[in-house]
């Protein structure tokens, strides 16, 4: 029995990540189309104040459509990296090029924000990662940090609306709370949410969000929320049940949302999937 | 192979990512409580710290020195004629002192403790591998940065602190706050400043009527952040999440310092009042 300890831990640990019945299948508007124009994408590092010592990756996707006269829609994805990953479960900047390209979302410049992380002074150190802090803290920290950061950089060099219903906060897991966190707290700078797998469990205190939007008076943001019936159930909370509770709070306070439960776990493929659809209604006039 | 595999895991479990998410049932041993632990001491401490070694040291306000407790149980004086606050062992085995207002230094073998710096009222300590030191001074909103010769800075200037306790890596140091509200997280810079400062940790609050804070601070071999509270011994994963709080050795008072401490640092061990408590961890400590 020994023998076989280590590899049965080590096969544990990976596939706990990785065991659900999600056999979910991209469709078209998630694969390239030689027919669609292609948007450019622009990689920076970005070095934050609100988060001192944080550095971060910042892709910013610019539609081929856009031409600077009429102001873009502007989208933030958190843990952006994995949602422009264009063979990975989202895919987002070819779902962005086939609907833009379609009329079917407005012409939106995208902006994919990794969590920050602060680098070891000692070389040989991995950095401190920031992402449980920024993202599952409900506080105004992550919403300020785009306010002033972010934002300004990316109206700095493009033409983008300024308008709440103008801008849409999207992520997965933390990056999901921290969506609705950042425009929970900033209605008047983020009308709009896409939430996959959304951490809404008592992490860092994220699970209030049910009870305060029902004695809340209700705020102008647009919600989707999606998850799995195989979400995770831990310490934190349990997943699928966690999301319900939003939903049915959304649904008392008389929210534009809409909450979508797969069979899937903890991860992005059936978000991933149904991406085009989430962003048609998410965008709808 | 199976070695490879069981170093791999071992690796895996203790590094930042890895250990984050794990519950209190993965941490304490089963039907393990706390156990006071002065059937062979007088009560009477002040404080408590450990070495690398797994020793665990005792600051005595009786004998108005410094105990030595050893693997089997016995106690030693190491260090006579120092009343301490605070203390903290370098990885000489030298021992910093919190003594009244002033730090005192006493080497390893050598029962007498020198003044190094005077003046400087600090209620908790930390040492980094290279011989420095970390003193909290509360009163005056600062943390400083000392060494064995005297020299010290001051790297904080803003924040009431009293507890401290640096990462395995030595890359951060953690700061619990006063008001039990926060436990700050800066980066260690190469000479020793601290920066990067964020309200990285929200410790779980008392309810309505009950004051927090966090008087005690220690981690483990994955970097769990073990802080004493008002409510219990509350256990965070390397990213700052809640893994648990334990219950209090002795209710309704409250630990107000711990360490790791015994053979493999498995024992955590917590001050409360002035009578020692300690219970078995499944992780060992830092």
């Amino acid at each position: 029995m020994n023998r076989f300890l280590p590899y049965a831990c080590f096969l544990g640990l990976f596939c706990s990540f990785t065991f659900a019945a999600d056999d979910y299948v991209l469709g078209i508007d998630s694969q390239p189309n030689p027919n669609t124009p292609k948007g450019k994408i622009e990689k920076s590092e970005w070095k934050s104040n609100i988060f001192p010592g944080t550095v971060r990756e910042m892709l910013i996707y610019v539609p081929a459509q856009y031409d600077g006269k009429a102001p873009a829609a502007l989208m933030i994805f958190q843990d952006g990296g994995s949602y422009a990953n264009e063979k990975g479960q989202f895919r987002a900047t070819v779902v962005f090029d086939n609907l833009i390209h379609k009329k079917e979302m407005p012409v939106t410049i995208g902006v994919f924000l990794n969590p920050g992380t602060v680098p070891a002074s000692n070389a040989k150190e991995k950095g401190r990662s920031n992402r449980s802090f920024e993202y599952d803290t409900p506080s105004d920290q992550y919403a300020t940090f785009l306010e002033k950061e972010i934002l300004p950089e990316i109206e700095k060099k493009y033409n983008v609306r300024k308008d709440a219903a103008g801008r849409a906060l999207c992520g997965i897991s933390s990056g999901g709370i921290c969506a609705f966190t950042a425009a929970w707290e900033r209605p008047d700078l983020f009308g709009k949410v896409l939430s996959h797998v959304g951490s809404f469990t008592n992490i860092r205190g994220g699970d209030v969000y049910p009870g305060m939007i029902r004695k809340t008076e209700k705020k102008p943001i647009r919600i989707f929320l999606q998850d799995g019936s195989n979400d995770l159930d831990n310490l934190h909370g349990h997943w699928p049940l966690a999301n319900r509770s939003m939903a049915a709070a959304l649904k008392f306070a008389k929210y534009d949302f809409v909450y979508v439960e797969g069979d899937g776990g903890h991860n992005g493929k059936h978000g991933g999937v149904i991406l085009p659809e989430s962003l048609r209604w998410l965008w709808r006039e | 192979m199976n070695r490879l595999l069981s170093c791999f895991l071992l690796l895996v479990s203790t590094t930042w990512g890895y250990s984050q998410d794990i519950p209190l049932s993965q941490i304490l041993v089963p039907s393990e409580n706390w156990t006071k632990t002065t059937s062979n001491l007088a009560g009477e401490f002040s404080a408590i710290a450990s070495d690398s070694q797994g020793a665990l040291f005792l600051a005595s306000t009786k004998s108005k020195s410094i105990l030595k407790l050893d693997s089997t149980g016995k106690t030693i004086e190491v260090v006579t004629d120092a009343p301490a606050k605070a203390l903290a062992i370098d990885s000489q085995g030298g021992i910093f002192l919190a003594s009244g207002s002033n730090i005192l230094y006493a080497a390893s073998g050598n029962a007498k403790a020198s003044m190094i710096i005077e003046g400087l009222d600090c209620v908790a300590l930390c040492t980094l591998k290279q011989g420095k030191c970390y003193g909290a001074a509360p009163t005056e909103k600062a943390i400083y940065l000392f060494d064995k010769s005297s020299a010290k800075k001051k790297v904080n200037t803003e924040d009431a602190v009293i507890s401290l306790a640096v990462s395995n890596d030595e890359t951060t140091l953690f700061a619990g706050s006063a008001d039990g509200r926060s436990i700050f997280t800066f980066r260690i810079e190469q000479n020793g400043d601290i920066t990067a400062k964020d309200r990285y940790v929200a410790p779980r609050k008392p309810l309505a009527g009950a004051t927090g804070s966090v008087p005690g601070m220690t981690l483990d071999k994955a970097n769990r952040i073990y802080a004493a509270t008002s409510l219990g011994v509350q256990v965070f994963d390397p990213t700052g999440r809640l893994c648990g709080v334990l219950l209090q050795p002795d209710f309704p008072r409250f630990a107000s310092s711990i360490a790791f401490a015994g053979t493999d640092k498995s024992t955590l061990y917590a001050l409360v009042g002035q009578s020692l408590y300690s219970r078995k961890i499944l992780f060992p400590g830092k």
